[in-house]
Order: structure tokens, then sequence, then C-alpha cells
């Protein structure tokens, strides 16, 4: 007997046949008495198989039991998503914290060159305006000290009690 | 690096910027005295005190008068980017304006009419020295500095005691022999 015709006497033993075909089977069991053997086989171990299936009685309702399978799943999938979430917004924010950074660093270092390394000599330039027909102004430098010296015109320069100064003494110092 | 993110980028540099240059601009915490220089050994007024040793000294490095006189004492604040007068006497007004830079634009009035304008960085520590001639041989000094916060608010309590203590303090404006 191949397995083809085994199967299907296993489908007739099953009921899984087609009407014309439970009939053709029946027929040819009535003349092969291994067919006949087979199917008496079958028809037992599934006799026994249908009497003794254990059964496992579970100690909460179907419905409990379901809903706590169906909380611990929830569960379960609503912890990775809280984490993850929480992750991939710092990382979305990671890029624009890295320029931010290089940003500040920038203006910090630019703020400390501008206030601390501004070069001495331009403290010595002074742009001095005379306003007044009546007067001459003139500017001179002594130590920390920047003076803007004016004078009338009327008063002259023997009149006057001004010391100069060497102009390199008075950088010097 | 995608277009969005170059504009963000952009966006913070201009921000930083603007914040960096609203941060270098600011208040000026000015004093400013009028000294008076003579040879005598009064001042003309008798309120007038001699000025502190050192700017004395200070001052005779360079100039020939031998005494110095404190004729009066003007504090204020030039705000950032703008302008405050200072009347150092009845004839003698600073304008002093806060530029960029960061440089001060000072301007001298003497008598209503303004005299000459100076444009100089002012930085803590250095004096910023007007001064003139005057016919009977004597000399105006007008000494402008920059004041921290400790001696702007030194200077402030000095204020506030010295009203605590005088009902009717006496004048310490200079007379007009003090401006040109």
């Amino acid at each position: 007997m191949n397995q083809d015709l085994a199967l299907k006497y296993q489908a007739f033993v099953d009921g899984e046949l087609r009407e014309a075909e439970a009939r053709h089977v029946a027929q040819l069991l009535e003349t092969d008495p291994e067919a006949r053997a087979l199917v008496a086989e079958l028809r037992d171990t599934k006799t026994l198989l249908a009497g003794n299936e254990p059964q496992l009685p579970l100690p909460e309702s179907r419905d409990f039991y379901w809903s706590k399978i169906q909380r611990d799943i929830q569960c379960l999938e609503a912890e990775p998503r809280s984490a993850g979430g929480w992750f991939a917004a710092l990382a979305g924010w990671r890029r624009f914290l890295a320029p931010l950074a290089g940003v500040a660093v920038i203006t910090f270092l630019a703020m400390v060159a501008v206030r601390f390394y501004s070069p001495a000599p331009v403290d010595y330039l002074a742009e001095i305006e005379n306003l007044s027909e009546e007067s001459t102004a003139y500017s001179f430098r002594s130590g920390n000290m920047f003076v803007v010296w004016t004078q009338d015109r009327d008063v002259t320069s023997d009149d006057s009690q001004l010391k100069f100064i060497d102009y390199n003494d008075a950088v010097a110092q | 690096m995608n277009v969005n993110l170059w504009k963000w980028f952009a966006r913070i540099f201009v921000v930083a910027l603007l914040t960096a240059s609203s941060a270098l601009a600011e208040d000026l915490k000015i004093e400013a005295r009028l000294i008076w220089g003579t040879n005598d050994d009064k001042s003309p007024d008798p309120t007038h005190k001699l000025i502190d040793a050192k700017t004395a000294e200070t001052l005779r490095k360079v100039f020939a008068w031998k005494n110095y006189y404190e004729v009066s004492r003007t504090n204020g604040t030039v705000p950032s980017r703008g302008t405050n007068s200072f009347t150092v006497s009845k004839h003698c007004t600073i304008e002093i304006a806060e530029m960029e830079g960061p440089k001060v634009g000072v301007l001298l009035i003497g008598k209503g009419k303004p005299q000459n304008r100076t444009i100089k960085a002012l930085s803590r520590g250095e004096s910023f020295v007007l001064g003139g001639d005057v016919k009977d041989g004597s000399a105006w000094f007008v000494i402008i500095s920059q004041l921290d916060e400790k001696a702007a608010a030194a200077v402030a309590n000095t204020a506030k005691k010295e009203d605590t203590k005088t009902t009717n303090p006496p004048s310490v404006k200079a007379t007009n022999t003090a401006s040109k």
C-alpha cells in the first residue's frame, strides 16, 4: 500500500472525503483486506485518543486568564516604548546641542579676546576736533594720563607754564 | 548636515553675535573732577581742598603748578551708546558719549560754546585730563575717570553719608574762576 492510499484511508476515517470519493474508498475496503485492517487500526487509535485526552482545568476563569496575559503583553510593550522615546528625544536634541555648544565656546573666546587682549596702541589713538576759533587744542600722554590741553589764542606760549615732556619718555612710562 | 540644521546653526550664531555685542556695550560710571592749579599757597576759594598726594604728584610730573585744589567732583553714568552731561562748574560742562569701539566722545563746552571734541578709548585705570591756561597764571583741569563697580558704590555711599550729616551743605560747586 502506498502512502497516498494510506492517507486517503486516514481521511476516510476522519470523514474528510467527498461523498463520491468516500463511496469509492468503501468499495476498495470491501475487496482489500489489508486496507480494512488499516482502517480498523486508525479507528481504534482515534477512539483511544478521543477518550483519553487529558483535561487541564484553569485556576481562574477563561476571561480572567486571558485578560492577565493581555495586561502582561501591554506592560512589556509600554516599557521599551517609553525608554526608547526618551533616548530618542535626547539623541534628537544632541545634534542641536553640539553646534550650540560650539557657538557658545567661540562667543566666549571672542569676548575674552576683545576684552583682555585688545592691542594697547589703540588706547593711544585719539581724534581731537577743535570747535572754537578762540582756542586751540592739542594732546599728549604721560603714563596713564591722557591730556587734552586747551589754550586761548591770546595766551602766548611764553605765558603758559605747561611743561612739555619728551614724548618717548611719556610713552615709555 | 541637512538644510534645516544649517538654518538653526545660522540663527544661533546670529543670536550669539548679538548677545556678545550687547555684552560689550556697557554703561560707563564716570567721575569728573575739576581741579584748580596754582602757585599760590591758598586757593581763591577757602572751601577748596588740596587734592590727594598721588594725583598731585602725577600732575606735577607734567605741569609746573605747585598746588592743586579740588573745586568740584561730579559722578554720573553714561548709558551704553548714549550721552550724559557733567556740569563741573558754572561755565564748564562736559558732554560724554559712549560710542562703538568701545570709545568715548568728550565734548568740552566753555561758557556755553563748544571748544573741542575728543574721541578715544577710555579704559579703567587711565585718566583723561582736559586742561587749560588762565590769564592770571593759574590753570584748570578736569580729570575724567571711569569708576569700577566698587569705586562707584563707595562714591555713592560717601555721597549718602554727606547728605545725612549736613542739613545745609556748603556749595562746593566751581566758582567762575575755575572756568575758562
